[in-house]
């Protein structure tokens, strides 16, 4: 059976300067579907998102949306012609209510002689939140009461909201990456209300890294790779190993972890952690680290576990408890005053936490250690240029030079050159908070097989995984959060790990 | 013959660096050559060699004030004291000189230090904006100077102007107060370029949060900043002195739009994250021709001020990053 067709898109091309992103790229979207985009960073996904949100213009190609030709200029003109897109990054606006969010830039409807009627508006924003299933949420509420998984429920809903065509044909949805932050539990919820969205007659185009995610939700498949439109494949004909192929171009290999070069822990003690806590966070976290280990701590959202990560790391100060490091209790207010005492982060948000987007690549990675370049007490620019050149050719950075800012690379990229940051630190404990967020899968093996080159050096290393199954797969010993407290310890040998099943009972 | 290299690879350094800088520079540029075409076509007299001799005289100490005032808004900060600070040493200065001679210098040198370094410790440590922190410094460094002042203009007296005589030096037409305003811009672009104080200046403007978690000492460096401003505005204070053998309790107060209008028009960001101190030169050198240019046709004051305001409002213009929606609330 031929559904209608929706939204059909011609050989749009999209040239940066310096680069393709988006090559002469065709798909089309019919009614009722769930289209799944996948490719590694860059590939040009979110090029083609924003072309169709009408973010950015296309070089060549157009659109055709129910047959007529479409050519969003802003995002509002897409929002008219039935498409909506929730973003990457959140585009809430914290102070505000959660119905003032939903109706922003619509207030025209709840006004009187200027006034809004916040009554109606609370009640109608229930209205909506109850159309995509979200309940407990009091709509008067300011958003910054919620958590960002919740305010990610709240995104969908308004962007499903505000994407009605006012002839009531239906619309498309592009989700950008939306599971990224979500526990397993609102995976599943988003996932029903996806399908219950999609049963009206409406479509979803939606963009991840979690392959299994995509596998599981989508109708089809568009595979991404340098900016073209690889592959397209039905969900009877897709599996992981397929995709996976597509995108890099060279099969999975069963040694994704590099298990083979996990590091048994020797009994040097680094770094002891005694009755740590931070009120309203966490308490009583005791443990220690070696020289050579990954110690994986696992948790769900709120388990305490990025809080955990924050006090190490000299963000948060504890509230009790005392870290020594090599058996010396050191105190911590600053996160310099942890690296000087030899701790340095990787934090979660990349681009807000870990990179100066102005600064070149260069500049990035010599930040956390100045006096490995300086030359008669001054910074020479000749040794750092040098350092990271080396840096650019051993974790293979992709970029034109090393003065290129690194708000130019793409996340694998920008995250290869934290760690090059990270190495050139030199500090001994290493704390990695989602190390491989929002980075495609080639860019993670070289990644994970940094961390092992890492505790090859004896480093201790701590690590929050993006998945259970990675954080399994790459520490020698594993640290289950509930609630603020250590739940349990497993240790994970090469050999032996542990199953998530097992895993989960602790967190849940 | 490898420091010849060295010194060459400086320059072209420098060179790219320029280059890379965006329009703002290269307008600043342009309109200095065509503010130079226009008040020489009206007054011939502007090109002559004693007329360059005093726009870089003028150029001195808003020049200090300017390298001083960058360090600040690299951080994405502002100090509005500078000018009270001026003033106040300029005042300083004067009452010192008689009483303890020659090293009246080096107090005047450390109170714009220390005056520096209250307000960045007002701005880190207090958490107080520095917007209103240096709004209430300039406050009270302008009541100082009038208090100490007496309310009114106090001359050199005849026995210390040896002291002064340096003022005066010049080689050529260039005065030696120029010499040493760019000996202290020197000082401070190496502190920007080569040393982690110096960069992280730059980091803090563009991305605080990330620069604190990369390891990067967030209150030394902007301290640092502040301090770097009050020094410049201190030793603009005694040029200001030392030039008109007379300490004028508000001698420095339009300096402080100037500076930032200077600062502005080389390229800096209000925003921070952005800036050179090397290229400051360039803007310092068109807001003194103007202000030269406008005095060599006789333009009156009240409208120089007016011209001022004007110019720091299209500089933000033109630089500011529009994609960007930026405030400047720090």
């Amino acid at each position: 059976m031929q559904k209608e067709n929706i939204l059909t898109i011609n050989g749009l091309t999209k040239q940066y300067p310096g680069t393709l992103a988006l090559s002469d790229v065709s798909i089309n979207i019919n009614k009722g579907e769930i289209i799944g985009l996948v490719g590694e960073n860059g590939a040009g996904k979110s090029t083609l998102l924003k072309l169709i949100m009408g973010l950015e213009q296309p070089t060549k190609g157009d659109m055709q949306i129910y047959g007529k030709k479409y050519n969003p200029k802003t995002p509002l003109e897409a929002n008219k012609n039935g498409i909506g897109m929730v973003f990457q990054e959140q585009s809430l606006i914290q102070n505000l209510s959660v119905s003032e969010n939903i109706f922003f830039g619509r207030e025209d409807s709840y006004s009187k002689f200027g006034f809004v009627n916040k009554n109606k508006m609370n009640k109608d924003a229930e209205e909506v939140l109850s159309q995509v299933n979200v309940s407990g949420i009091k709509t008067s509420k300011k958003v910054f009461n919620y958590d960002f998984a919740t305010r990610q429920m709240i995104e969908i809903a308004k962007v499903f909201y505000v994407s009605q065509r006012e002839d009531e044909k239906n619309s498309i949805i592009l989700l950008d990456e939306p599971t990224s932050v979500l526990s397993e539990d609102e995976v599943k919820l988003l996932f029903k209300n996806i399908k219950k969205f999609v049963a009206k007659g409406d479509s979803v185009i939606f963009v991840s890294h979690r392959l299994d995610e995509v596998l599981e939700i989508s109708d089809r498949i568009y595979v991404f790779k340098d900016g073209q439109n690889v592959c397209e494949l039905n969900k009877e004909n897709a599996n992981e190993n397929i995709l996976y192929e597509k995108m890099v171009g060279k099969t999975a290999s069963g040694e994704y972890y590099k298990l083979n070069r996990q590091v048994t822990p020797s009994k040097k003690e680094l770094m002891k952690i005694e009755k740590l806590g931070l009120k309203g966070y966490f308490n009583d976290i005791s443990f220690s680290l070696h020289e050579g280990e990954v110690i994986g701590i696992c948790g769900v959202i709120g388990s305490g576990k990025e809080e955990l990560c924050e006090v190490i790391c000299g963000d948060k100060i504890p509230t009790s408890g005392t870290i020594k490091i090599h058996g010396e209790e050191k105190v911590s207010k600053e996160p310099y005053q942890s690296l000087r005492n030899g701790i340095l982060s990787i934090p979660k948000e990349r681009r807000e936490e870990a990179i100066i987007p102005d600064n070149t690549i260069s500049e990035n990675i010599s930040m956390s250690n100045y006096s490995k370049i300086k030359l008669n007490g001054f910074i020479s620019k000749k040794k750092e240029d040098e350092q990271a050149q080396t840096f650019m050719e051993e974790l293979n950075i992709k970029a034109p030079s090393i003065f290129q800012k690194v708000s130019n690379l793409s996340g694998g990229n920008a995250q290869k050159v934290v760690f090059a940051r990270i190495l050139a630190s030199d500090a001994p404990i290493l704390l990695l908070n989602h190390p491989t967020r929002g980075v495609d899968i080639g860019a993670k093996e070289e990644i994970y097989s940094l961390i092992r080159d890492l505790s090859e050096q004896n480093k201790g290393i701590i690590v929050i995984g993006d998945t259970l199954d990675e954080s399994i797969g790459l520490s020698s010993k594993i640290l289950v959060m509930k609630d603020g407290t250590l739940t349990h310890e497993f240790d994970a040998p090469s050999d032996n790990k542990p199953e998530q099943l097992d895993i989960v009972k602790y967190m849940m | 013959m490898s420091n010849n290299k060295r010194n060459l690879k400086g320059v072209k350094t420098l060179f790219t660096k320029i280059n890379k800088n965006d329009i703002s520079t290269i307008l600043t540029v342009v309109s200095l050559i065509l503010i130079v075409i226009i008040f020489t076509s009206i007054n011939p007299r502007f090109l002559s060699l004693y007329n360059i001799k005093n726009i870089l005289l003028d150029c001195a100490p808003l020049l200090l004030m300017t390298i001083g005032v960058s360090c600040v808004l690299f951080l994405g900060s502002i100090d509005l004291s500078n000018g009270a600070v001026a003033s106040c040493s300029a005042v300083m200065l004067t009452i010192m000189l008689p009483k303890f001679g020659a090293v009246s210098f080096v107090y005047v040198f450390f109170y714009g230090a220390i005056a520096g370094l209250i307000n960045g410790v007002l701005h880190t440590k207090l958490k107080v904006p520095s917007f209103i922190a240096t709004l209430c410094t300039q406050s009270i460094w302008q009541s100082i100077a009038l208090l100490i002042a007496g309310g009114q203009p106090l001359s050199m007296t005849p026995d210390v102007w040896p002291l002064l005589k340096w003022g005066k030096f010049s080689i050529g037409p260039i005065p030696f107060m120029f010499i040493i305003s760019i000996i202290f811009m020197g000082i401070f672009a190496v502190i920007q370029f080569k040393t982690p104080t110096g960069r992280t200046f730059l980091a803090i403007g563009c991305n605080e949060r990330a620069a604190r978690l990369i390891g990067l000492k967030i209150s030394f460096s902007k301290i640092t900043a502040f301090t770097l401003s009050g020094i410049g505005a201190g030793v603009a204070g005694i040029f200001f002195a030392v030039k008109l053998k007379s300490g004028i309790p508000t001698v420095g107060e339009q300096y402080n739009l100037m500076s930032i209008a200077a600062a502005v028009l080389s390229g800096v960001l209000l925003t921070g994250g952005k800036g050179n101190i090397l290229l400051t030169f360039v803007g310092v050198a068109l807001i003194t021709a103007i202000q030269n240019g406008m005095n060599v046709i006789a333009v009156d004051g009240f409208w120089q001020k007016i011209v001022f305001g004007l110019i720091v409002v299209v500089a933000i213009y033109i630089n500011s990053d529009r994609k960007n929606f930026k405030l400047i609330v720090k």
